[in-house]
């Protein structure tokens, strides 16, 4: 069964609208990440599930009990919904140490001193901050209090926990071991995970389904296999990775099919989101699908090498022809002059321009 | 004011005190004893009063010493009392038994109004008659309104001895005396309404010298304070029109003020006080009223609180002898009658202030 | 929730009625044809016509327009000065100098103005000096001009107090950018700090214009030797220009001001609603590195001791020395008339020292109370989402609009034709109940200032985790915003121990209180025991403020 179900959320700042139809589900033990663009909503949809913002039509039912219906007039109070939410600065009270921040939500509980005692012992050690219990929050490192805001939250065990771009106040270094750890943490817990982030590569990684939100309306959802390999938009398609683009007219398009004509070339590939045939289109394939091939052949392009970029390892080439450049990673140095470029058909996305 | 002084005095009363008690005074009806009886049942009088609690303080010591009743005084100004003493009297609530205030005119107002209740004090026979107002409202002091100025500034020949010497000299000297004169204001201040106003009837050249004064550029305050302080330090230099009580304290603390009483008239000034008829302690505020009026009251009156007593029959520093031995039998007290609360008319008032404020534009 | 809910408007409803209903009282009164309490009054419409046709109110309406616009342009760039320098710069002596800057909140405007006049009044002491060197005294202190230079300097700290808020929650990022890019410190504040507060600036140019309106202590003393009317002073005429009281034109006047306050809070909302998308305050805050003034310090710091001493030396010197003198004044020589007579008489002045304790306790007790009131109203107002909140705003400002003289008189009504008031007439509650009305708009400022410091994420996280709004209330918003409620105790108390006139009549035996003191001797000429009182009001004061930095509470930021 579903842990969580947002459905058709629609929420307006005065005469703004943020979020115009929101739908999602949350499966036990899953991670779901909401990924957009900065702006898109996604803090606003994870406030609206912590009961911080009020939408003013739709649903939202956590293991069956209703948190909000815009119908019915339904909106418990943050204080009853009983998730966890751990907040992008953290909002670690400077007025308690470490422990008391972590025993205040068990203290509200009505949980008697002695369990508290050892149920917040339990809870920092598990994140492996148990030594930090006397601390105040202003004498721990960034990594510290994200830690010190994760057990807050996890402490009473809600069925869900809601997380606002955890990492973005780590370092690069910390962040990528931080996501390892806090993927691992949820898993080993059980729990069930809403996590926005505005990094598609940290969505991909910790994430089992991801939720591509742009200007508040849901793009795609779908595993990171399915966001990345299937991008069902133009939008879904340059979001999820690192793109070529080539600027070309779209002719004969069918259910499963497009070709893109490029100058006097022709490339087969498949159509992305509402394409016709004669709309001014875009070619898009992701730079790793990109390769150089011996000769001419079918999807393949004459290009001439321009630069190129040692990035340690692997090179990064640059071609370019009229108006049209390509990025490709080549595991070794080629030759300067003018090669043949293939864009795998499986791979090349016809999308209007 | 002797502020050192009261607990040695203070100390003494109260020895005589419990003789004193319950006794009636001499010459007041047997029934009085009645009275003093249901009083200290009451156990307390309330006074509101314009005078200040030290002056205050010398009568409501031996008051308390004399019938063991408590008085609760409350020190307001005149406005003050009036705001006060009407609002308490129409919401039920309690207020004054007796007031006491400078304001003359409100008094006599809040008499015909309705809100005292009359009483023939017993010592009716001593008070002079212009201070008792049909029985009810009683001139309790007999202060002269005097001329104060700095006796480092103002030489010998330049201090006014009449209000004619004042007009002449503000007609010879008027630059020297350019804004030097001070005066309260009529606008603004009830007692300098009055002040002036009774000017206007005593003085057949009042408007020459209001016109004088205008010339002069007389600087008008709205309290003593302002005026005696200002002339003291001589930025103005005369003070016209200044409660004699105030400024013979003043003057003993400070040997550059100068007083004088105007020896054509001199204008006298009462505080008049009345029993409230919403009296929550009718008799003890009798008791408090015809203390005040009493020899032993006026007494304090004279010596201690400095306020000038009317009874002929008080030897003392501020007494009627006092201020006749200045200047003679030109007094002229302000009659405590119905004519005051016709001052209080506001046509015929902001008739007199267009008057004033022409005068003291200097035409 | 449902129980915050039930607090938030019980508290509404509470602030409501004790503003409504002297506010109401007095717009009740200014349509009737005598004392609202005398039987047979009639509606009428005399009263306001009265007041139109007078010219003496469209003078004092001008000067107020006159002398509120000055003083706001006086006080205003020193404030931010004062502010700048002493929120953002290396300017020496620090520790002492913030202090200091707020000291002319809590001087009474009268003891002031009295000062001024001993100091540098025609005949002054300074005057005089001036006048043995060059023969004349080259200013006059009793015109227009001067009323509104002396306001001006001592409305500064108002402003100081916002600005330099706003500056401290600036991040100081954007001035070491600024300075990275080769700006100096001078430019830096013109160009990046300045414009960033400018809501916070003109917030509190809106406040000290409208205190202008309300000013009565310094053009009372200093308005009296050239007749100079503002509406407060006008106010006080009218009280016996008509021989008896007319309650119905002093309530005209201020159904007046309430009039021009209404549109000046619609501004200050405005205003507000726009800082906020200025300031963003974040839970840590980085320590920063002053600017450095460099060559600049001392002459910064000699500003601030100048601006000081005119605007406090001065005149709290004048008073000193009327306390230990007989007289003063052209051709006396102060050593001849040194006395410690005053201080003795007051010794043994009926009541003095009564007074002095009822003053120490209504600013000590009455002020904590007062400041559990303010917070009740933040609180219950804070991060509201509701129209209501708008209404709060309003009825906050309101009573500011009542000058002292006319609160007063209101109060006693109140606590006279209420019957639940009624026994608590005669006792310090009613006193206490009439200050905490009247400085409302400040106390809840001051509080309300440091809960919306508060990071909002601070209190959603105990949302989050489980806590009603009340008790995030209790544990979370209330703990953060201690500090400042302790400065805004400290600073309500100044603000008490000088206060008086709301509570004049209120003031019995027994529960007399050193300004109502003051008053009543001043009117009697005895000024040397009004200096006296003065010097140990503001030994009061000293001390409060002394002892409150000694245990660390810090005024402001
Ligand atoms: N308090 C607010 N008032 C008006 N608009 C807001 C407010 N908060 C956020 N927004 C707008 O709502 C949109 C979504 O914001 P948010 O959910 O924070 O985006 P993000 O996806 O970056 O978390 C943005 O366009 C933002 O400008
Ligand atoms: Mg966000």
């Amino acid at each position: 069964m579903a842990d969580l179900v947002i459905d058709n959320i629609k929420l307006s700042y005065g005469s703004v609208d943020i979020l115009k139809g929101v739908s999602m589900t949350l499966e036990k033990g899953q991670i779901v990440a909401l990924l957009g663009p900065s702006g898109s909503g996604k803090t606003t949809l994870l406030r609206c599930v912590a009961g911080l913002e009020e939408p003013y039509a739709g649903r939202i039912v956590i293991a069956g009990k209703t948190l909000f219906d815009g119908a019915k007039g339904i909106n418990l109070p943050p204080e009853e919904r009983g998730l966890g939410l751990v907040f992008q600065s953290y909002a670690l009270w400077p007025h308690k140490t470490v422990f008391d921040n972590v025993a205040y939500p068990l203290k509200l509980r009505g949980v008697s001193g002695a369990d508290v005692k050892t149920r917040v012992a339990k809870a920092l050690e598990s994140i492996g901050i148990g030594h930090l219990g006397a601390r105040f929050p202003h004498q721990l490192s960034g990594g510290q209090q994200q830690r010190v805001a994760l057990a807050r939250a996890l402490v009473y065990e809600p069925p869900v926990i809601l997380l606002d771009e955890p990492l973005s106040n780590l370092d690069a270094k910390l962040r990528e071991e931080a996501r390892v750890w806090l993927r691992q943490l949820i898993s080993e817990l059980g729990l069930s995970a809403l996590c926005v982030t505005h990094d598609q590569v940290e969505a991909m990684a910790m994430a089992d389904r991801i939720l591509l939100l742009n200007g508040g309306v849901v793009e795609q959802q779908g595993t990171p296999e399915e966001m990345y390999g299937r991008p069902a938009t133009l939008f879904a398609a340059e979001f999820m990775g690192a793109n070529n683009r080539l600027p070309g007219k779209a002719v004969s398009v069918s259910g499963d099919a497009a070709t893109l004509v490029v100058g006097d070339t022709r490339l087969d590939g498949l159509p992305c989101g509402p394409v016709q045939e004669g709309d001014n289109a875009l070619g898009i394939v992701r730079l790793e699908q990109v390769r150089v091939a011996e000769g001419p052949g079918p999807n393949r392009l004459r290009m001439t090498l321009t630069a190129e970029m040692y990035l340690g390892e692997r090179y990064e080439l640059l071609f370019k022809r009229d108006d049209v450049t390509v990025r490709i990673f080549s595991p070794t140095r080629i030759a300067g002059g003018e090669h043949w470029l293939e864009f795998p058909r499986s791979a090349f996305w016809v999308c209007k321009a | 004011m002797k502020l050192a002084l009261p607990l040695a005095s203070g100390l003494a009363l109260v020895m005589t005190a419990g003789l004193a008690a319950a006794q009636v005074p001499a010459g007041y009806p047997a029934d009085y004893a009645q009275t003093i009886e249901a009083a200290k049942k009451e156990g307390k009088v309330v006074v509101y009063g314009t005078t200040d609690a030290a002056a205050a303080n010398f009568l409501v010591k031996d008051f308390e010493a004399l019938y063991g009743l408590k008085v609760e005084y409350n020190d307001l100004n005149s406005t003050e009392l009036y705001n006060r003493f009407i609002a308490e009297a129409a919401a039920g609530q309690g207020t004054a038994d007796v007031t006491w205030s400078s304001a003359q005119d409100l008094q006599i107002k809040l008499a015909n109004d309705g809100y005292a209740a009359a009483y023939k004090t017993p010592e009716a026979a001593a008070i002079p008659s212009w201070a008792n107002y049909k029985d009810t409202a009683y001139g309790v002091t007999y202060e002269p309104v005097a001329i104060v100025y700095n006796k480092r500034l103002v030489p010998e020949g330049d201090v006014p001895k009449t209000h004619a010497d004042l007009l002449k000299l503000l007609q010879t000297k008027t630059d020297a005396y350019k804004g030097k004169v001070t005066a309260y204001d009529p606008e603004r201040s009830g007692v300098g309404y009055l002040f002036f106003t009774q000017d206007d009837l005593a003085f057949k050249q009042a408007w020459d010298l209001f016109k004088a004064m205008g010339k002069a550029e007389m600087k008008l305050y709205t309290s003593a304070g302002a005026m005696i302080e200002r002339v003291t330090s001589g930025e103005h230099t005369i003070g016209y029109g200044v409660f004699g009580s105030y400024a013979l304290s003043r003057s003993k603390k400070d040997a550059n003020i100068g007083i004088v009483l105007p020896k054509d008239y001199t204008l006298i000034a009462s505080r008049v006080a009345f029993l409230s008829n919403k009296a929550k302690n009718p008799n003890a505020g009798k008791l408090f009223l015809d203390y005040m009026l009493s020899k032993r009251g006026q007494t304090i009156i004279a010596n201690q609180a400095e306020l000038y007593s009317l009874r002929d029959d008080v030897q003392g520093e501020a007494t009627v002898a006092k201020v006749k031995e200045q200047v003679g039998d030109a007094i002229r007290p302000i009659k405590i009658d119905a004519d005051l609360s016709a001052n209080l008319d506001t046509i015929k008032r902001l008739k007199f202030i267009k008057q004033w404020q022409a005068a003291m534009k200097g035409n | 929730m449902l129980r915050f809910a039930t607090f938030r408007f019980a508290v509404l409803a509470i602030m409501a009625s004790a503003v409504i209903a002297p506010i109401g009282l007095i717009i009740y009164q200014s349509f009737l044809d005598g004392p609202f309490f005398t039987p047979n009054v009639k509606w009428t419409l005399e009263a306001y016509q009265f007041v139109i046709e007078d010219d003496e109110f469209w003078d004092a309406l001008r000067t107020s327009i006159i002398v509120a616009g000055g003083m706001t342009a006086i006080a205003v760039p020193l404030g931010v000065i004062l502010a700048f320098l002493l929120a953002r710069t290396d300017v020496p002596g620090k520790w002492i100098l913030e202090p200091l800057v707020l000291v002319p909140i809590f001087m009474s405007a009268v003891v002031l103005a009295f000062g001024y006049v001993v100091a540098l009044g025609p005949v002054g002491i300074f005057s005089t000096f001036v006048k043995g060197m060059i023969g004349t005294v080259p200013w006059s202190i009793y015109s227009v001009t001067a009323i509104t230079i002396i306001a001006g300097l001592t409305h500064v700290p108002h402003v100081y107090l916002y600005t330099s808020a706003a500056l401290q929650n600036l991040g100081a990022d954007l001035e070491e950018a600024a300075r990275t890019t080769g700006a100096s410190p001078l430019r830096v504040a013109v160009t990046v700090s300045l414009p960033m507060v400018t809501p916070a600036v003109l917030y509190a140019a809106v406040l000290i214009f409208f205190l202008g309106f309300e000013l009565f202590g310094l053009p009372l003393v200093l308005g009296d030797p050239k007749g100079v009317l503002v509406l407060a002073t006008y106010l006080y005429k009218l009280t016996n220009k008509l021989g008896v009281p007319s309650y119905q034109l002093m309530a005209v006047v201020v159904v007046a001001i309430i009039l021009i306050a209404i549109p000046l809070v619609y501004l200050q909302r405005l205003l507000l609603s726009q800082s906020n998308k200025y300031v963003s305050v974040r839970g840590k805050a980085a320590k920063r590195a002053p600017l450095r003034l460099g060559a600049l310090r001392w002459p910064a710091f000699g500003l601030i001791i100048l601006w000081f001493v005119v605007t406090v030396g001065i005149p709290v010197f004048g008073i000193l020395l009327r306390s230990f003198v007989t007289t003063w004044g052209e051709g006396v020589r102060l050593s001849e008339v040194l006395t410690l007579s005053h201080y003795r008489d007051l010794v043994d002045y009926p009541n003095a020292m009564h007074a002095i304790v009822n003053t120490i306790l209504i600013g000590v007790i009455g002020g904590g109370l007062a400041v559990a009131c303010y917070t009740a109203v933040s609180l219950a107002m804070h991060r509201w989402r509701s129209g209501w909140t708008r209404l709060a705003d309003y009825l906050v400002m309101i009573p500011r609009a009542m000058p002292g003289l006319v609160a007063g008189l209101a109060m006693l009504w109140l606590f006279l034709f209420l019957p639940p008031l009624q026994p608590l007439r005669a006792t310090l509650f009613s006193v206490w109940l009439a200050y905490t009305i009247v400085w409302l708009a400040y106390g809840t400022r001051l509080v309300a200032g440091t809960m919306l410091q508060i990071g909002p994420e601070l209190e959603e996280a105990g949302r989050s985790v489980g806590a009603t709004a009340g008790r995030v209330a209790r544990d979370v918003t209330v703990p953060l915003a201690r500090s400042g409620m302790i400065a805004a105790w400290v600073l309500i108390f100044l603000i008490f121990a000088r206060e008086y006139s709301t509570g004049i009549y209120l003031l019995g035996p027994g529960t007399e209180v050193i300004g109502s003191l003051m008053v009543s001797l001043w009117g009697t000429g005895a000024i040397d025991l009004v200096s006296a009182l003065a010097v140990i009001n503001i030994v009061i004061i000293s001390v409060g403020l002394g002892l409150a930095l000694r245990l660390g509470v810090r005024l402001h930021g």
